[in-house]
């Protein structure tokens, strides 16, 4: 068979022409889409202010025929641009809020019918489930079964939405079976979105939090990354709980750097001890832990800690010079740094620590370019020369001796 | 002798047959794909299938300047603009010799500091660094010794602080959305290493706090037609290629990358003219070598607007580099093609891009050549030539137009009248007159390109339409 090449260039030139044409018919369609969805919009707002500030003088069906027409994804969209309408409105916003629950069993009836639609549409049917607040508590609620079942969707969007409805409808127990379900489907949604999501919790996040260590061991390490950094915004009160987890060897890094973090946020004195090691001593490999848990010092203000950045700062891996250098200048005051800087036989780390303090304004270069305090820092001149003082937090053994000479030191200047 | 040119052109005509319709499939694959995909992008925003919430991850913005004085603080001031809550500005002077540094010194009150730098990736030393914070940004300005724009740009990654970095061009501005709407591939899919931005021409836009508050064809018939041309290039090719993973370009002028892949593969290249394109397939090259997971992608909603040459000595300097660019990575990593653990990224997008992108100026002056012989032994029918190039213009200009007007409508931008039926007769013209001299640009492009490897390509500058409404913005 012998094909002819123009032939060929007209049938993709036809398929052009129609794919132009399409062009406009959907420019043409879509405006005249949208004025009708207005029109319809408007129309609606109209008979539903009036059903909602007059219900004696309505006709009955008015109610029945919005709800009956809600079969239809184009109707559910003129539903909400109706809701937006009336929300502005202040003489029906009240009304609307009594008015928008009796959707809740219009919705559970249209839930079989939305499974079988696109992703899309089930996703904006969560969306709007979410928007009417129509989520309910029970464990038998039929719109709450619905976006757990939707939470194992393939679609990241329409999994958001979803949870955003059980978010907002307060159970714990939908939220701890939507996570279950989304592992047992080995769905990893994004981190980021699971923390931010569960902080939008309507119930008792502290609950929540509770409710999700106890099922801790079902979750598999993405979750409960996520999870330990929702707790950390949400609640101190998991010290103890989460102090185990930092001595374990065989737990997932990334946990064990999330359990840091929350130790950086919630100081707790043993969990200081093992901060301080980490950043002491590590192996090559491991320098993410040690640099975490530098960072994590800065909570930790006692003379051992001190001692552990200075070693930090002088460490051969950037970041650990980096974060160590930064939790010192939390810790300790201009002048501590200025010595620190002038003592640390380290180069690396006493550049660090010179960028750092200069950066934060706590020293500046005088005319001469030596450095030295910031004049907005020199509040007090020194009471001892800042090398005893430096000596005294370098020597001192224990920290119920250096304490006294932090304080010392902050009161020096 | 005569049957030897008998069947020599016989063959010629049988290469051309295969050359024309695998290109004609391609387009038009393209186009169809494109337009698809944004019209249910459309849908999907009506639907509300998107993330509503303001997730971020912290991003570093590399802005690499080469005697960029006349855009840089525009360029800077659009970046401060954005509605993203993390992320850093560093801008790299790469020893320029006009007022780009104090330009961005004087404008930003910054102060020099004397800052440590990790050297993971090879650079020129740097010669100052100055510092200031913006609206509690961090805004960082290097000053280095001249070494090209991928030697640039690897003092920016050693410079940066954020786990994701920005690459853009000093002459560029971003949409306020912009920064939300390149990392969103990242949230939803942490497998991704790389993502490219859509890249428009800034010439005919007014850009009012860093929202685009009219849009018009610029006046300049040569940048009016690079407008046809980008769109058509990023509706097309990169949405299509994006389906399978196997785009090899994301422009210099608008890409997120993950630092620490990119540090990994080696950092950009300082000795390619295209470090942008030799970057990107560098990182499928070693993720696949590696049996890493990972996915490079495009989002067409990224929107960063660039300046395109006003003239067209500067359109032919800046595609000759592109040229040498696309020649440089793709010979570098020839291996790549037709292999197996490449899959369709080392088949389809390779050979796209060698066969109809490479290829393509030395193969279409040979069929010009061929149709002389083809005339002088008399195997020419001329009037069938003449109607099968009508035809194969029209199809060109109405993937053109397509492309355009998909952009425009699925986009909500109003056009004049005017502008419609410039864009008509421009996507004509762009065809037969400007495709034909790039195409001798591109074919004469390699002669020499290893003396001026390492050169930015200077371009001249004209300064953006932007306007803030806030009190201590500055007017452009």
């Amino acid at each position: 068979m012998v094909i002819r090449i123009d032939y060929l260039i007209y049938v993709y030139m036809t398929l052009c022409l129609c794919m132009l044409a399409y062009n406009l018919f959907y420019l043409g369609k879509n405006k005249w889409m949208q004025r009708r969805t207005e029109k319809q919009i408007q129309n609606q707002a109209r008979r539903l202010q009036r059903l909602l500030l007059f219900p004696e003088k309505t006709a009955a069906n008015v109610d029945e025929k919005i709800k009956k027409d809600l079969k239809n994804t184009h109707h559910l969209v003129v539903l909400e641009g109706t809701v937006d309408v009336l929300e502005q409105n202040p003489l029906t916003v009240k009304l609307l809020q009594a008015w928008l629950p009796t959707l809740k069993p219009v919705f559970a009836e249209l839930i079989d019918g939305t499974m079988k639609k696109s992703v899309m549409e089930r996703s904006y049917f969560a969306y709007l489930v979410t928007r009417f607040r129509l989520c309910g508590q029970s464990r038998n609620d039929p719109i709450a079964t619905a976006m757990i079942q939707l939470t194992a969707q393939a679609s990241i969007y329409c999994r958001e939405n979803a949870l955003g409805a059980l978010y907002q409808c307060g159970s714990i127990d939908h939220i701890v079976k939507a996570y279950r379900v989304m592992g047992r489907h080995e769905i990893e949604h994004s981190r980021k979105l699971v923390t931010d999501g569960l902080l939008e919790f309507h119930g008792d996040r502290e609950q929540l939090a509770q409710a999700l260590w106890q099922n801790w061991d079902e979750f598999t390490p993405h979750y409960q990354v996520a999870f330990i950094d929702f707790i950390r915004m949400v609640s101190g009160n998991f010290r103890e709980t989460l102090f185990p987890l930092l001595s374990q060897t065989e737990l997932d890094r990334e946990v064990t750097f999330a359990v840091m973090r929350y130790f950086r946020k919630y100081p707790y004195r043993p969990a200081g001890t093992v901060l301080r090691q980490t950043v002491i001593d590590w192996e090559k490999q491991d320098w993410e832990y040690a640099a975490i848990a530098a960072a994590s010092l800065e909570s930790y203000p006692e003379m051992e800690t001190v001692k552990a950045l200075l070693v930090g700062v002088q460490s051969d891996n950037w970041y650990v010079r980096d974060n160590a250098s930064d939790s010192l200048l939390q810790l300790t005051k201009p002048l501590a740094i200025l010595e620190m800087i002038r003592q640390l036989k380290d180069s690396y780390g006493r550049d660090m620590l010179r960028y750092k303090a200069l950066s934060a304004g706590l020293l500046q270069l005088d005319e001469k370019g030596e450095l030295r305090v910031a004049e907005n820092r020199m509040a007090k001149s020194p009471r001892g020369s800042s090398n005893e003082i430096l000596s005294a937090v370098i020597e001192a053994d224990s920290s119920e001796e250096a304490l006294p000479a932090l304080q010392k030191w902050g009161n020096a200047e | 002798m005569i049957e030897f040119v008998k069947t020599f052109l016989f063959c010629v005509d049988v290469f051309f047959v295969l050359y024309l319709f695998g290109y004609s499939t391609f387009l038009f694959l393209s186009v169809i794909v494109g337009s698809v995909d944004l019209y249910q992008k459309r849908r999907d925003d009506e639907l509300k299938n998107n993330l509503k919430r303001k997730f971020f991850i912290p991003i570093s913005i590399l802005v690499p300047a080469h005697n960029e004085e006349t855009t840089i603080v525009d360029t800077v001031c659009t970046l401060l603009r954005q509605d993203y809550p993390l992320f850093e500005i560093v801008v790299i002077d790469d020893g320029s010799t006009d007022e780009t540094a104090q330009r961005m010194i004087d404008y930003f009150q910054m102060r020099k500091i004397e800052r440590p730098i990790r050297r993971q990736l090879r650079c020129k030393p740097e010669t100052a660094i100055y510092e200031a914070k913006s609206n509690k940004i961090q805004l960082t300005l290097i000053l280095k010794e001249n070494g090209g724009k991928g030697d640039t740009l690897n003092m920016g990654i050693n410079v940066s602080r954020f786990p994701y970095f920005i690459c853009m061009d000093a002459d560029s501005m971003l949409q306020k959305d912009s920064l939300f709407e390149i990392a969103k591939p990242v949230l939803e899919n942490d497998k991704v290493v790389a993502c490219g931005g859509q890249v428009r021409i800034s010439n005919g836009i007014e850009m009012v706090d860093g929202e685009v508050t009219k849009y018009t064809l610029p006046k300049r018939i040569i940048v009016a037609m690079q407008v046809l041309e980008y769109d058509r290039s990023f509706l097309a090719s990169r949405i299509f290629m994006d389906h399978f993973n196997g785009n090899l370009i994301i422009s210099g002028a608008f890409g997120l990358f993950q630092k620490k892949m990119v540090i990994l593969a080696g950092g950009y290249d300082p000795s390619t003219m295209g470090e942008d394109m030799e970057l990107v397939v560098k990182l499928h090259v070693f993720c696949r070598a590696n049996h890493l997971d990972y996915s490079i992608r495009y989002a067409p909603d990224a929107i960063c607007w660039t300046q395109g040459p006003g003239n067209l000595l500067d359109l032919m300097k800046q595609r000759r580099r592109w040229h040498i660019g696309l020649f440089e990575s793709l010979t570098r990593y020839r291996y790549a093609i037709g292999k197996k653990e490449y899959g369709l990224m080392g088949t389809i997008s390779f050979l796209y891009f060698w066969l109809y992108e490479l290829m393509s100026p030395y193969i279409e002056v040979f069929g010009l050549f061929t149709i002389v012989l083809s005339y002088f032994v008399n195997l020419i029918n001329v009037p069938f030539m003449l109607l099968f190039f009508a035809v194969y213009a029209g199809f060109g200009c109405l993937l053109t137009v397509i492309a355009f007007f998909t952009q425009i409508h699925t986009r909500h931008i109003r056009l004049t009248f005017l502008d419609v039926v410039r864009t008509i007769l421009l996507s004509g013209f762009e065809l037969v007159g400007l495709r034909f001299i790039l195409m001798l640009v591109r074919m004469n492009a390699l002669i020499g390109y290893r003396r001026k490897k390492n050169v930015w390509g200077d371009l001249k500058r004209y300064t953006h339409n932007r306007r803030e409404t806030q009190e201590g913005g500055s007017e452009g």
